[in-house]
């Protein structure tokens, strides 16, 4: 027996999760806005402005604030400096700010400031989780893709700040595309993917009510990404031999992820889904159609710009998105619960969960993102400025129901909020 | 022809319809529209448990289904009263020192959730010296029949119009009779396995508010509770963690001060 570890407090992933939804708005709103751009080739100013605001405001965020929860429930291991988190929040969301700002101009001398903020607050998080896991005394699957997440984080960074400079002195070989290519693997493929589907094994069974998963496909997973992302990132950059064993490695990886997701949804205990859980597995459907997608540009069967972008909707808008929105739809009610309620559980009648929830706001959110996350892809492949926009107006309708659901969460940290939801009425009685 | 041993799952089978006539009875029962609940929930349940969870005679409920099917109504054998009307057993003295392990199922059920693995996955974590306690909203007469058949006796309390509470517990005497106090206290064990976060939190300190100065309570948990920690700490509680197997993680809390 040992005395555990200290908690972390709950405003501090609450912190950066509101930050990354305020970005998720952003964006969904920047579809509609930069549709004209979205029509012609992605290698523009806003259009980089806009899918920054994406992967570093909205995922990037939305990851480094989950995992402060997150990381401490799976691996059992409380954050080494909640101080040092707190720092990296300002450090990171100034960097992307200054980022997505340059990026819009076109400023590419001002990208360096804000390219050195972020990396800074990248190396904040690396070192607060290098040092919380260390000494961890089993290396779990979650626990193996943790790291293997956070050395493709490093070297995404890595990679970006290179892109950065080069755009200023000429420092790195091969051609512009090829390198920019890569750094987007390495992002998506590097750092979310095995981030997200490594989480997942542990948080899906805690909320579908099932077993944690475990034989064959885990060890599909992990190999899968740890030769594949490598193989597909130098493949883009020297062969496409490589780069079509690599994309088949990362495929089977994906594979072997749906295939634990379905052996979670069929052996659960939970005969009805929340809005929360099919968001999920809504956005783990997206999965198939973008490897497919990736699959065919890997092997040359499709090319250029149009198909990129309707591949990187895919897998940023319908597969991740979605995904991380289901997951928040579950994480900040239970960082405002802890926030609000634990003190006085056990004392008072406290209200549940799905007392702080507003399903009818989930409903609508699920509805329009998924809507829109289906026909965005299909309008970034026409071309069509109309289309583009018009799921676009989708999207950000689903994005400002998905932030009203949240901020109705929210504003039960505030004290009136908690007096109202603790008088004793039969909605709020406690289990 | 429907009687009180009847199972319920073939019934259904034949006969879907009946479904809306139990729910009109229980709650419960409404349960039985979803088709995964109902093929995990009904093979279990035989006619006359199904009316002793209601809290119905068995007699007025093989009546009302055999009338509904079409089936003759006269003949039906005349039953006692379900064990909502009988009077209360004396609490047997077995049961005096047993370690509890408790699994509330309330919140479950409450949830639409079927609780049965989670009773399940407790009952291996009962030995001979222990009592696995079940807190149900009805009366969970089905459970007496599976567990009786794994050797545990049970003993019933109707603590609330939907809060009963029932000890389960192997034959085995008990030489050493500490008294209620030290049942209450001492060695006390809460299993919230397989509950959705945050009833963990919520259901150990419902239990913690209740212990007296120097008890301890021993909760069996899935993973490390990093969010109860500081609520323990904040609260005067010592708390110890181990881990004696995979997947199995075991806190000890301790109250420090009053």
């Amino acid at each position: 027996m040992q005395p555990a570890g200290r908690g972390v407090s709950p405003l501090l992933p609450l912190s950066y999760l509101v930050t990354a939804a305020a970005a998720f708005l952003l964006a969904a709103l920047g579809v509609v806005w930069l549709a004209p751009e979205l029509a012609g080739h992605y290698y523009q100013p806003r259009v980089l402005a806009l899918t920054h605001t994406v992967t570093l405001g909205w995922i990037t965020l939305t990851i480094m604030g989950a995992s402060y929860q997150i990381v401490p429930i799976v691996l059992g291991r409380a954050i080494w400096s909640e101080r040092l988190a707190r720092w990296q929040l300002a450090l990171t969301a100034t960097g992307i700010a200054g980022m997505v700002g340059h990026f819009f101009l076109g400023q590419w001398s001002g990208l360096v400031w804000a390219v050195g903020l972020l990396a800074a607050g990248v190396g904040a998080h690396l070192a607060n989780t290098v040092l919380s896991v260390r000494g961890l005394a089993r290396w779990t699957f979650t626990a193996r893709l943790v790291v293997l997440a956070h050395v493709g984080l490093g070297l995404t960074t890595l990679f970006g700040a290179l892109l950065g400079v080069d755009k200023l002195v000429r420092i790195l070989p091969g051609e512009l595309f090829g390198n920019l290519h890569a750094h987007v693997h390495l992002a998506l493929l590097g750092w979310v993917l095995p981030m997200v589907i490594g989480v997942a094994a542990r948080v899906y069974p805690m909320f579908l009510l099932s077993r944690e998963p475990a034989g064959w496909p885990g060890r599909v997973q992990l190999w899968g990404l740890g030769v594949g992302v490598p193989a597909t990132v130098t493949g883009i950059l020297a062969s496409r031999v490589v780069l079509a064993l690599g994309a088949l490695a990362v495929a089977a990886a994906v594979i072997a992820h749906l295939q634990w997701v379905l052996g979670m949804v069929r052996g659960r205990r939970r005969p009805s889904l929340d809005w929360g859980l099919r968001f999920v597995l809504t956005g783990a459907l997206a999965l198939i159609p973008a490897t497919i997608l990736g699959l065919a540009l890997a092997f040359d069967l499709l090319a250029g710009p149009r198909v990129a972008l309707a591949y990187a909707a895919l897998a940023l808008g319908a597969w991740a998105s979605l995904t991380i929105a289901g997951m928040l739809l579950k994480i900040v009610p239970f960082l405002v619960w802890s926030r609000a309620y634990a003190p006085r559980a056990g004392r008072e009648p406290v209200p549940t969960l799905p007392d702080l929830g507003w399903p009818a706001g989930e409903r609508l959110a699920w509805a329009l993102l998924t809507a829109g996350f289906a026909t965005l892809p299909a309008a970034l492949w026409l071309g069509d400025v109309a289309s583009i926009r018009t799921a676009g107006v989708v999207v950000a309708g689903g994005a400002l129901a998905f932030a009203a659901t949240l901020a109705r969460v929210l504003h039960h940290v505030m004290p009136c909020a908690r007096r109202g939801a603790l008088t004793p009425t039969p909605k709020t009685g406690a289990a | 022809m429907i009687t009180a041993d009847t199972n319920l799952g073939s019934l259904l089978d034949a006969h879907p319809e009946l479904v809306e006539i139990l729910a009109g009875y229980h709650d419960h029962f409404a349960r039985l529209r979803n088709r995964l609940l109902r093929r995990v929930m009904a093979p279990r349940v035989t006619v006359g448990q199904a009316a002793a969870v209601a809290g119905l005679p068995v007699t007025q409920m093989v009546t009302v289904l055999r009338r509904a099917v079409g089936e003759p109504v006269n003949g039906v054998p005349s039953s006692p009263a379900s064990g909502a009307d009988s009077p209360p057993a004396p609490r047997p003295s077995e049961l005096d020192g047993r370690r509890a392990v408790e699994v509330d199922v309330r919140e479950d059920i409450r949830r639409g959730e079927e609780p049965f693995a989670r009773i399940m996955a407790a009952v291996k974590a009962v030995g001979d010296g222990d009592a696995l306690i079940v807190r149900a909203p009805f009366e969970p007469v089905p459970l007496y029949d599976v567990l009786g058949r794994r050797g545990l006796a049970h003993w019933t309390e109707r603590l609330a119009e939907a809060d009963w509470r029932v000890w389960f517990y192997r034959g085995a005497t008990v030489t050493t009779a500490p008294g209620r106090a030290a049942i209450a206290d001492a060695g006390s064990t809460l299993d919230v396995r397989g509950l959705e976060p945050p009833q963990p939190m919520v259901r150990v300190l419902e239990r913690l508010d209740a212990l007296p100065p120097g008890g301890t309570l021993t909760v069996l948990h899935e993973r490390r509770p990093m969010f109860l920690y500081p609520q323990l700490d904040a609260r005067g509680f010592s708390h110890e963690t181990d881990e004696p197997e995979p997947g199995l993680v075991r806190i000890v809390i301790r109250r420090t001060q009053g």
